[in-house]
């Protein structure tokens, strides 16, 4: 086989063979190894360097996470009364690409085979009444709008109901499963905010609404309900699915649950009934006075900053806010509605403004002109610093020059010579400007800020709004005096109401400035307290002494003097009224009614020796019954000590009575005091006559005779003292009923008077001064013409109309 | 035939019944193995599921292809172990009637009624119950013609110039300048390539060209042809690639998507976006055979071209650079056994079709990673498609024929 010899030939042949080894070789080395060397790096690329980011995305394509809701947490009112809870009801979804698909046109063939597109649409048509007609008959759906969400083909997700109850939710499944529709018609769950008291403490619990960041879910948008979003909303479930490139779940994929944690119960400082006796007084009021711009009001408890009620007339209802709740704004909307159109632009202006009115939180974000509500600050700072002393006398003579400008006090023939409890009783400009005067603006503004009136109060409510004060080196400098004189009884700047009420508190309590709040506490899911309010002292302002003494000055305040309207029976009430001027408002064109509009409050505390609520109310612009009048239509003196005192003093009697505060009467007030009836029918006259003496009653006579035959009130029925009873001698106490009279206007002399000529009996309440004439009835337990049978009592409340002016008059 | 006895066998004959290399038949079996235990761990979702029954009918039976390409499969070792009896000689002749052979079946693509479409071009022929794509054969045919040729070559720079042309004539001159340059000799290998390339492209089968100008390169590299005409030929080739990638939409298209499949996602960069997160979520380890998340309807042919890439999900990397390893040892084996043939055919007929193996694993796996623009070549004994494994253990066989004539190695 091997050729010896080398020919030229073999050499070829050699070179050739060694050739094609070399050239194989090369091959081997380059397919067999270099060709994998790229992909090898490539693979590595990708699965170890860029691998994290392609698992996330094979991840989210690969599984199905659907949210589990948490169920939201409940609000709580102080007594444990359910203010905000959320219930499960269900939104009906209707879709229309699954309803289209679920008729398939293959199916519908003639005999030949063929298809047969008539018995196929006949067949979409017939699927699609059967949904509409039951859902026209069941629900009342328009049907035209039915109709026209079937032609949606291409949405498989339309919410016809969004808050379905229970109750509708199984029919649909009833009827779903009957004719074997349940994937096209379909309730799925979700859950409502329910506010069990409607509008009561509407601003501080807030609403639920859809927000661009929160998609498909309601989330807290005011008050408590956005504050505490996180801690009620609890945190959302997912059940992670596998599911395949069709979106379908996978047969045997894997599940993972996260539990969904319910949201935290949140228990408010807030009382539902206090919140309720508020915001009836501030609707009251309004009613009552003509109020033009609404009212708000604040109840707190002094010694802690636990906020009792806080509320904002016009206000809302949580379980519908997008609706106008006061029927005032209504009627307005409606005119404009009338006059432009609904769809007119004006309307729509009209109605935003409205709406904003309404859910406007005034105790919070508005700063006002507290005016004279302001003196016993002043007072209080000026007593700590020993710049005044409690027995120095104020001479009035009407009016003060500062500066420039002479400034008048409200009585413009002057108050003469006052003791300083009388100065402030009076509410005194002048006197105001003396002490401002004597402090000088360094020691005002420190105690501005110590009170906290530069500062939020830190409330855990969102929206505080910002106080309005000048300049720190206007107040202090050359041209300050009259800003300095003004601001001594509380006009020219503004604070909020929170502000006003904390820094009152710290007044009355012992000068304990503390922070406000109205989340007392807060618990999990399982019911543990996660959270306990804990009073916050910021600072102390004032010595106890020193408030102990303005406690003094406003109690005889309410006993004697501008704030005697706030009086009540067995209470020792302490209060300051406030009238305060609007000057901003003059030539405003948002406030086109301009009036000398004025805000009347009244700032209250009971008892006044060992304070337990501290009340704020504002009526805003009392309509003046006709330019530049000093009075309302109905007659009544514009000014805090006649508008807001007698509500306020009838506001907090209420609120003592609830929390269980004892009345504890004066000797004065002891003469009436209620006292059974004793038996005399059957008695001689005179007999009878000693044992009605003994008891405290007077009697009248009917009839005669020598022996009673009847008498009203019966037996043992309770009538307040000194009350004059009916003896009748020789017939019958009558038994029909008699009509209650109107009292209003009447002396409590009068009134009393008026009433047993009837045969019926008054407890009087409110300032009960029998000869005083300005004492006025204001309001009666039972309203005039109601049937009753005699002896009967009705309660009265009086009211002085003297004219408790308190007015700063910078404006004149 | 009748089995002779073997005292009456020719050399040839005795040669031809030598034994063949048993590391390449166990890599081959190895690799049909793990080949089709992929398969069924790829296919099961899609066939379960079956989703276009009007393509493919499945029935819903998960085992669908598994069962089909199992019994292509078998049938293919059997016919490897058939071709690999045959004395490799016999090919020479066999070799131009392949060629034409499969030339005249690539025609047959286009006439109606045995010509299938599918993805957008004509390449199937459907003959009863057997599906395949001629141009399979087609690559076969080219390796066999032009190992046939090229063996008979003695000599880089060709015979020894005798009086073969007549050099009064100015044709003459020209011939015996060519075929000193070594032009002449390749006329009918260009003959062959340019015919088969243009059915080839009448079916728009643009991934088949690639190969069958890389198998036929390869051999004719291996046989000595001069680098010159090698670099001539690979310019040509790489501006002809220039124009179409650059000109025609059809590529730039495809090239865009390459460079960033999300920017068509809805279509064509769907699959390749797909498949990258396929191997990659596969990180190093994987998740394990038969976890692979991808498969379940989020890659689309998940059991043909992109059967790689369900691999490395659910082998991971160490599995990838495996089964790498395992074709890198084929082809170095087959290359091992084409140093050793018996003779030049020998030698090239396992030049071209390791040459040819080595492309197309080079060329899947390239595109699978998205090292590679997107074309659709399947991976040898992992993608479904019976035919096409079958005519993969069929080259097989032919290498194993090669090895049987290898000599013993001498015992010293």
């Amino acid at each position: 086989m091997q050729d010896p010899k080398r020919t030229p030939r073999s050499r070829d042949h050699g070179r050739s063979n060694r050739s094609l080894f070399r050239r194989t070789i090369a091959l081997m080395l380059a397919l067999g190894i270099g060709l994998f060397i790229p992909l090898v790096g490539q693979l590595y690329k990708l699965q170890i360097v860029e691998h994290a980011q392609w698992e996330e995305k094979a991840a989210i394509q690969q599984t199905k996470s659907i949210s589990v809701n948490a169920n939201r947490g409940a609000i709580y009112d102080r007594e444990g009364r359910t203010m905000a809870m959320s219930a499960t009801v269900y939104k009906l979804i209707l879709s229309p690409l699954d309803l289209y698909n679920s008729v398939e046109q293959e199916d519908y063939k003639d005999k030949e085979g063929k298809p047969d597109p008539d018995a196929y649409k006949q067949a979409l048509y017939d699927r699609r009444k059967l949904i509409v007609d039951w859902l026209v008959e069941t629900f009342d759906y328009d049907e035209d709008w039915l109709w026209k969400q079937m032609e949606k083909t291409n949405n498989a997700w339309i919410e016809l109901e969004t808050e379905m109850e229970e109750e509708d939710a199984e029919k649909v499944r009833t009827f779903t499963s009957k004719n074997r529709i349940t994937g096209l018609l379909y309730p799925t769950p979700s859950s409502k905010r329910y506010y069990p008291f409607s509008s009561v403490g509407s601003h501080v619990l807030g609403y639920l609404s859809k927000n661009e960041n929160s998609g498909d879910r309601k989330v807290g948008a005011q008050g408590i309900e956005a504050v505490y979003e996180d801690v009620l909303s609890g945190d959302l479930g997912r059940v992670v699915t596998s599911k395949n490139g069709a979106g379908m779940e996978m047969i045997s994929g894997y599940e993972m649950i996260f539990d969904a944690e319910d949201g935290c119960d949140v228990t408010l400082t807030l009382d539902e009934r206090i919140q309720a006796m508020l915001e009836q007084t501030l609707e009251e009021g309004i009613e009552t006075y003509d109020v033009q711009n609404g009212a708000f009001g604040l109840v707190i408890n002094p010694k802690t900053g636990a906020v009792l009620a806080m509320a904002s007339s016009p206000d809302f209802d949580p379980n519908n806010y997008s609706k106008i709740l006061n029927e005032d704004l209504q009627q307005e909307l409606a005119e404009v509605a009338a006059e432009k159109g609904e769809d007119s632009e004006e309307y729509g202006k009209a109605w935003k403004e409205t709406w904003d009115k309404q859910m406007r939180n005034r105790t919070l974000s508005e700063a006002y002109e507290p005016g004279s509500v302001f003196k016993p600050i002043t007072v209080s700072m000026a007593l700590e610093e020993g710049v005044i002393s409690m027995n120095d006398h104020f001479q009035c003579n009407g009016s003060k020059v500062v500066g420039d400008r002479t400034i008048s006090c409200h009585k413009r023939g002057g108050h003469g010579d006052q003791v300083l409890t009388k100065a402030v009783g009076n509410s005194c400009n002048v006197a105001l400007m003396n002490i401002a005067e004597r402090m000088g603006p360094d020691i005002m503004w420190k105690y501005f800020g110590d009170f906290g009136l530069f500062d939020h109060t830190g409330i855990d409510l969102a929206g505080e709004g910002e106080d309005v004060f000048w300049p720190e080196s206007s107040f202090k400098g050359p041209y300050g005096a009259q800003s300095v004189a003004v601001s001594s009884f509380g006009q020219r700047f503004k604070v909020t109401p929170i502000q006003m009420i904390t820094a009152f508190a710290a007044v009355i309590n012992g000068g304990h400035l503390l922070q406000p709040y109205v989340v007392q506490s807060i618990a999990d899911g399982d019911g543990n307290t996660v959270f306990y309010h804990e009073t916050t002292e910021v600072r102390q302002v004032i010595s106890e002494d020193t408030s102990d003494k303005v406690r003094g000055i406003l109690e005889s305040v309410v006993a004697n003097d501008s704030g005697h309207n706030a009086s009540m029976n067995g209470y020792r009430i302490g209060g300051k009224t406030g009238t305060s001027e609007l000057l901003d408002r003059e030539n405003n064109p948002d406030y086109p009614d301009y009036n000398k509009d004025v805000m009347c409050s009244f700032m209250g505390f009971a008892p006044a020796d060992d304070p337990e609520v501290l009340v704020l109310l504002v009526y805003d612009t009392p309509k003046r019954d006709g330019p530049g009048s000093s009075y309302t239509a109905s007659g009544t003196y514009i000014s805090g000590g006649n508008i807001a005192a007698p509500m306020a003093g009838q506001l907090i009697a209420s609120i003592l009575d609830y929390i269980g505060i004892e009345r504890v009467y004066s000797e004065d007030e002891l003469s009436g005091p209620d006292t059974p009836m004793p038996k005399v029918t059957g008695s001689e006259l005179t007999v009878a006559k000693g044992t009605l003496q003994n008891a405290g009653f007077e009697c009248r006579t009917v009839g005669t005779g020598s022996i009673v035959q009847g008498q009203v009130p019966a037996a043992g029925v309770s009538i307040p003292g000194g009350s004059t009873v009916v003896l009748y001698l020789g017939e019958d106490a009558p038994t029909e009923q008699v009509a209650v009279p109107s009292l209003a206007g009447l002396t409590p002399t009068q009134s009393k008077n008026k009433l047993e000529e009837l045969g019926l009996f008054m407890r009087a309440s409110g300032v009960v001064d029998y000869n005083d004439p300005s004492v006025e009835g204001a309001s009666q337990s039972i309203d005039e013409g109601t049937m009753v049978t005699s002896g009967t009592v009705v309660e009265v409340r009086f009211v002085s109309s003297v004219e408790y002016g308190d007015q700063g008059r910078i404006g004149d | 035939m009748a089995r002779k006895a073997k005292r009456d066998l020719t050399i040839e004959q005795k040669l031809a019944r030598g034994p063949i290399d048993l590391p390449f038949l166990a890599l081959v079996m190895l690799l049909t193995g793990v080949g089709l235990i992929t398969l069924l761990s790829a296919s099961f979702p899609s066939a379960m599921y079956n989703l276009s029954p009007n393509v493919t009918d499945t029935g819903g039976d998960p085992l669908y292809y598994f069962i089909r390409q199992a019994r292509f499969a078998a049938v293919g070792v059997v016919a490897m172990f058939i071709i690999s009896r045959i004395d490799y000689q016999q090919f020479r002749w066999m070799s131009i009637f392949v060629l034409i052979g499969s030339i005249l079946l690539m025609l047959l693509v286009f006439v109606p009624g045995i010509g299938k479409s599918g993805g957008g071009a004509t390449r199937w022929i459907k003959l009863g119950p057997v599906r395949f794509q001629p141009s399979e054969i087609a690559k076969v045919g080219i390796i066999l013609y032009f190992a046939a040729g090229l063996s008979k070559r003695n000599s880089q720079l060709g015979p020894p110039l005798e009086k073969k042309w007549n050099r009064r004539t100015l044709l003459g001159r020209t011939c015996e300048r060519l075929d000193r340059i070594g032009f002449l000799e390749l006329i009918p290998y260009g003959i062959a390539l340019v015919a088969v390339l243009g059915v080839i492209a009448l079916q728009g089968h643009m991934s088949a060209m690639v190969l069958v100008v890389v198998a036929a390169g390869s051999v004719l590299f291996a046989a000595g042809i001069r680098l010159g005409w090698f670099a001539a030929g690979g310019a040509l080739v790489g501006a002809a690639l220039w124009f179409i990638i650059t000109k025609t939409d059809y590529m730039t298209e495809r090239i865009k998507i390459w460079q960033n499949p999300l920017s068509d996602l809805q279509d064509g960069g769907y699959q390749p976006w797909q498949g990258r997160i396929a191997i990659g979520s596969g990180g190093l380890l994987g998740v394990g055979l038969g976890n692979s998340r991808q498969k379940y309807l989020f890659l689309p042919e998940e059991h043909n071209d992109y059967i790689f890439s369900i691999w490395c999900e659910e082998m991971g990397l160490v599995g990838a650079v495996v089964l790498m390893a395992l074709f890198a040892l084929l082809i170095i084996r087959g290359f091992w056994l084409a140093l050793h043939a018996r003779d030049r055919f020998g030698t090239l007929l396992i030049v071209g079709i390791m040459s040819l193996f080595a492309f197309q694993v080079f060329f899947n796996i390239g595109v699978v990673t998205g090292f590679l623009p997107p074309t659709g070549i399947s991976l040898p004994f992992f993608s479904y498609g019976g035919t096409a494994l079958m005519i993969t253990l069929g080259e097989m066989g032919i290498v194993l024929s090669v090895s049987r004539q290898i000599a013993a190695p001498k015992a010293e």
